[in-house]
């Protein structure tokens, strides 16, 4: 619990971190927007009709699609590769900051970043195998679960979502299987990461392995990673929700919800920090147990 | 329970005469001309879901024509086999509803005549022959004629005596089995429609018996049916009509006994664990209704807004188009797990909603407008029998105007917040809480071009959206465009005077246009066809609002003065000198639809002026010159006043010279934010 507080003051101390995370975040989201901003200023700039009316509304989002008609249409694909590039080169910075502390500088955190990128990039691959392994663990778990007839959020019959209750105890029990599966994985890339640049390993595949054992060793740190999720997704969720209830209909307001919008993603972006920190944490706090053991282990009988 | 006599007199209402008795025999004359008539017998065994039957059909030859060649329905034929032209159709197309495509071995249904005699005995099943009128597949057995030895005369009457067995099938487009819940839909040997001058625009008289189609619903003529269903005693029954008996057998089955005159189809449906509830319409001068509801027992709260919303349509009804004369209604939710497949269809007397575990209080709008649809269609197609095979609009189009008539008369529109699924409904309300009209939900399209007419045969649209989209949304827009040009009063008038009028009879679309010409007092025929029997859209737009500040005297250049030599005057304004401004508004007509375009130009004095456009041409600038200040056009629109229902795009129906910064940083701040917000949940992956 006190790695768990720790990681979570380090998400906050590092702003400078997550502000660099935010301008990616900005990038890419610009980048699938850009497409879409000339449709939108032309169809609404001087448009007295769609004038006060809420989002959710046939003349803004509801009637976007005649907006969008021949073309300009939000990209996605290419900015999320973009994304995938950026990511996996600032992961490098991310554990820097995590590990070692000390002022931010940013042509440190670059420089880390550029270190690490072609490592943290093999090590995400090798690790895609085990996002595979622990996908098959719900997914037998669902399966199993439709077959004795109980409900999972996805097994069950798709008018559930509109008609009936998906979240019931035993949905709920699944998702939790699903969220420490996804935890494990997720810890496994952020302990893998916190190695190669602690542990300056080179062979990654190595590092994966060595990561995967360390957590599967760790399965308390799971279930407090695991937590960390949950904070993370209830705090972004109740953010989002406050995002949502701003009032609408000028341009004021419309600026509020953007900026309201941006400490949503700070809060998410903070906690992956907060995240990696966990991690690294969880790193020294291992080989602190071996340093111990090992001594132990090695001095002689008598 | 009280009596509903009982009920009217403690609350105080006075409702208007019965047209049936508690039997659902009318009283009085006959409301239809009862052309096929029914006594049915059946027997589901729903372990083997197997169903033998007989039906004594009662059928005049309505033409002037002897018939020897009979034409019947043998619906539940489309679930036989993935040769069927349902099976056929819905592989091809897809659509909300499943099809047969991943049936096992059991799931399989079937209808199978057994004997069909005649008074004399005469057995005419070996005359049996499959048909597929519409070109179908050989291998569709959906429609099959009989030949009589001896031709029915003109305007005689027939009576054959049907047996058949049938496998119900596993629950497809509202019909068969899930679990304990058992929908019978189209469910016995059905006679088609003999079609008789000047019906229609025949000229001579035409059996209308079409193959069970993916995307088609049906068609009948009127009769009187009595049924007599025999079921495990586990099983409630709900039907079409009134109960009239209820037998208990020794072999621990039960026969339920309904019957209802006047009536084109019957449909009903045995479930073991359903909770029913009762009540009754009861209004001033309505004829009262007594209401049935069967739900699931998981959602029995949804109960009294079903049965609110059964009220309300039959208030509205009642007063705008037609008192509902039908003494009994039932309404049935199928189950959660079934309601895509089952909820939501209309029978005579007899329709399926939807229930939910936690409807929203007061008015859950997914509950109520599939309510009001459903019962809508007591109205739309139960009494206004159209030929639903070839002219839907004419149910579903009116039925959907009629919702959101409906829905609007009672003040709900559509808050996405309630369809949120219980337990997330607090996080998630505030993200889609709306509150849209029905009018503005359905059939709304992006692009003023469409690819089918709103009146064809249902088979034959592009797929089974463009099939949903026509004959719902934007037939319901046709109708509001012809509203406009005779607006509402008028209007109203013409669709009481439609349902008055063509009650228990067979209205195509012409003689609806007739009708709303006539009533009218304006020939709505060539709008009404350009829109039902054409592909033109509508979208007419402003498209350019400019104003350039000038002076009075002209823009830079050389004038003549006072007819000297041609002085230079610059483009600033030169002392003592007054300005003008120069407008330009460009209008582009981007669909088809032949509608009078008139453009309104709001100047910032307040004052305004008009301009027609000519008719056919696809764009006009209009230029204006008017001295500062208050000269600038402020606002241009297109119809402005009457925004045209069907205009695919609204928004650019008007322009004003003032930026509008809110709507478009709101569209662009939430894109912005959902792209981050998709990317950062991407990014959590890597």
């Amino acid at each position: 619990m006190r790695r768990l507080l720790e990681a979570l003051r380090v998400g906050l101390r590092e702003w400078r971190t997550v502000a660099v995370l935010l301008w990616a975040n900005w990038l890419v989201a610009g980048l699938m927007v850009a497409p879409a901003v000339p449709r939108v200023v032309a169809a609404f700039g001087h448009a007295p009709r769609a004038a006060g009316k809420p989002l959710l509304s046939t003349e803004l989002l509801l009637g976007l699609g005649s907006v969008f008609e021949g073309g300009g249409t939000p990209s996605v694909a290419a900015p999320l590769l973009l994304l995938v590039v950026l990511q996996t080169f600032l992961a490098g910075g991310v554990v820097w900051r995590a590990c070692a502390g000390g002022p931010f500088r940013l042509g440190a955190f670059l420089g880390q970043a550029g270190r690490l990128v072609g490592r943290n990039a093999r090590l995400y691959l090798w690790l895609l195998l085990l996002l595979g392994g622990a996908a098959l663990v719900p997914a037998a778990l669902a399966l199993g679960m439709h077959a004795l007839g109980l409900p999972t959020v996805f097994t069950g019959p798709a008018e559930t979502w509109l008609f009936g209750r998906p979240f019931t105890a035993w949905s709920v029990l699944h998702l939790g299987v699903v969220a420490l599966s996804l935890a494990l994985w997720r810890l496994s890339l952020d302990v893998g990461r916190v190695l190669l640049f602690r542990d300056d390993l080179r062979v990654t595949r190595r590092a994966a392995w060595r990561a995967v054992w360390l957590v599967v060793r760790a399965p308390g740190s799971v279930m407090l990673y695991a937590v960390l999720g949950a904070l993370a997704t209830a705090a972004v969720l109740l953010a989002a929700r406050g995002r949502a209830s701003l009032p609408e209909g000028n341009a004021g307001l419309a600026l509020l919800a953007l900026g309201v919008g941006q400490l949503v993603l700070w809060i998410r972006l903070a906690f992956q920090v907060a995240g990696t920190a966990f991690a690294a944490s969880l790193v020294v706090a291992l080989a602190d147990v071996a340093a111990v053991e090992r001594p132990l282990a090695d001095a002689p009988p008598g | 329970m009280l009596s509903p006599l009982v009920v009217s007199l403690l609350v105080g209402v006075t409702p208007a005469p019965a047209r049936f008795d508690q039997t659902g025999r009318s009283i009085g004359a006959p409301l239809s001309d009862r052309t096929a008539s029914y006594v049915l017998e059946a027997r589901y065994d729903p372990a083997t879901r197997h169903v033998t039957g007989t039906a004594r059909l009662t059928w005049t030859n309505r033409s002037a024509v002897p018939q020897s060649t009979l034409w019947f329905h043998a619906y539940w034929n489309a679930f036989k086999n993935a040769d069927s032209t349902f099976s056929q159709e819905t592989h091809r197309a897809g659509g909300a509803r499943s099809s047969t495509a991943a049936y096992r071995r059991d799931d399989w249904g079937w209808t199978e005549l057994r004997s069909a005699r005649l008074p004399d005995g005469t057995d005419v099943r070996s005359t049996l022959r499959w048909e597929q009128p519409d070109d179908g597949p050989s291998a569709d057995q959906t429609v099959f004629t009989l030949t009589l030895p001896t031709p029915v005369p003109p305007h005689g009457t027939l009576t054959l005596d049907l047996g058949w067995e049938a496998r119900v099938p596993k629950l497809v487009a509202r019909t068969g089995v899930a679990g304990k819940f058992t929908l019978f839909g189209q469910w016995f040997p059905k006679l088609g429609v003999l079609e008789v001058p000047p019906q229609r625009g025949l000229r001579t008289p035409t059996w209308n018996c079409h193959q069970f189609h993916a995307a088609t619903e049906f068609y009948a003529d009127f009769g009187n049916y009595d049924a007599s269903l025999t079921v495990p005693r586990s099983l409630l029954v709900g039907a079409t009509g009134v109960r009239t008996g209820r037998t208990e057998n020794p072999d621990g089955t039960v026969t339920h006994r309904f019957h209802q005159d006047d009536v084109i189809d019957f449909a009903w449906t045995a479930w073991e664990g359903a909770v029913e509830a009762s009540d009754v319409f009861l209004s001033d001068g309505l004829p009262q209704v007594a209401l049935t509801v069967l739900v699931p027992p998981n959602a029995t709260r949804s109960t009294p807004q079903i049965l609110a919303a059964a009220r309300a349509t039959l208030e509205h009804g009642g007063r705008r188009w037609l008192p509902y004369p039908y003494p009994h209604l039932t309404l049935v939710a199928p189950p959660i797990s079934s309601n895509v497949e089952s909820g939501g269809m209309e029978y005579p007397t007899f329709v399926t909603v939807y229930s939910r575990t936690d409807p929203v209080p007061p008015r859950d709008v997914l509950l109520w407008e599939v309510t009001v649809h459903e019962v809508g269609h007591g109205w739309w197609q139960g009494m206004l029998a159209s030929n639903e095979f070839e002219e839907a609009w004419l149910d579903e189009g009116v039925d959907t105007w009629a919702t959101a008539e409906v829905l609007d008369g009672v003040g709900l529109g559509w808050d996405f917040a309630q369809l949120a699924p219980p337990g997330a409904r607090w996080l998630l309300a505030p993200l889609l809480r709306s509150s849209i009209p029905d009018a503005e939900v359905r059939g709304r399209s992006s692009v003023p071009r469409y690819q089918s007419t709103i009146v064809r045969p249902g088979w034959r649209f592009k797929g089974s959206s463009d099939v949903g989209r026509s004959t719902y949304g934007r037939a319901a827009a046709a109708l509001r465009m012809l509203e406009r040009e005779v607006g509402r009063e008028t209007f109203a008038r013409i669709m009481r005077t439609y349902a008055e009028r063509w009650a228990f009879r067979h209205p195509g679309t012409d003689d609806f246009l007739q009708l709303a010409s006539e009533v009218g007092g304006k020939d709505l025929r060539p709008l009404g066809s350009a829109l039902l029997r054409g592909t033109a859209g509508l979208d007419d737009a402003v498209a350019e609002l400019r104003c350039t500040e000038v002076p009075a005297g002209g823009g830079p250049g050389l004038y003549d003065v006072d007819g000297g030599t041609p002085v230079f005057r610059p483009a600033r304004l030169t002392a003592g000198e007054t300005a003008e401004a120069r407008c330009e508004v460009l209008v582009e007509r981007h669909g088809d639809l032949p509608l009078p375009l008139d453009v309104q130009l709001t100047f910032q004095d307040g004052t305004r002026s008009r301009h027609d456009v000519p008719d056919g041409e696809r764009w006009s600038r209009i230029a204006t010159r008017r001295p500062l200040p208050g000269g600038r056009v402020a606002l241009a629109e297109v119809h402005p006043g009457s925004p045209p229902p069907a205009d695919t795009a609204p928004l650019n129906d008007a322009r004003s010279l003032a930026a509008t910064p809110g709507p478009t940083l709101g569209v662009a701040g939430w894109l912005l934010y959902a792209a981050q917000l998709l990317a950062v949940a991407v990014g959590s992956l890597l």
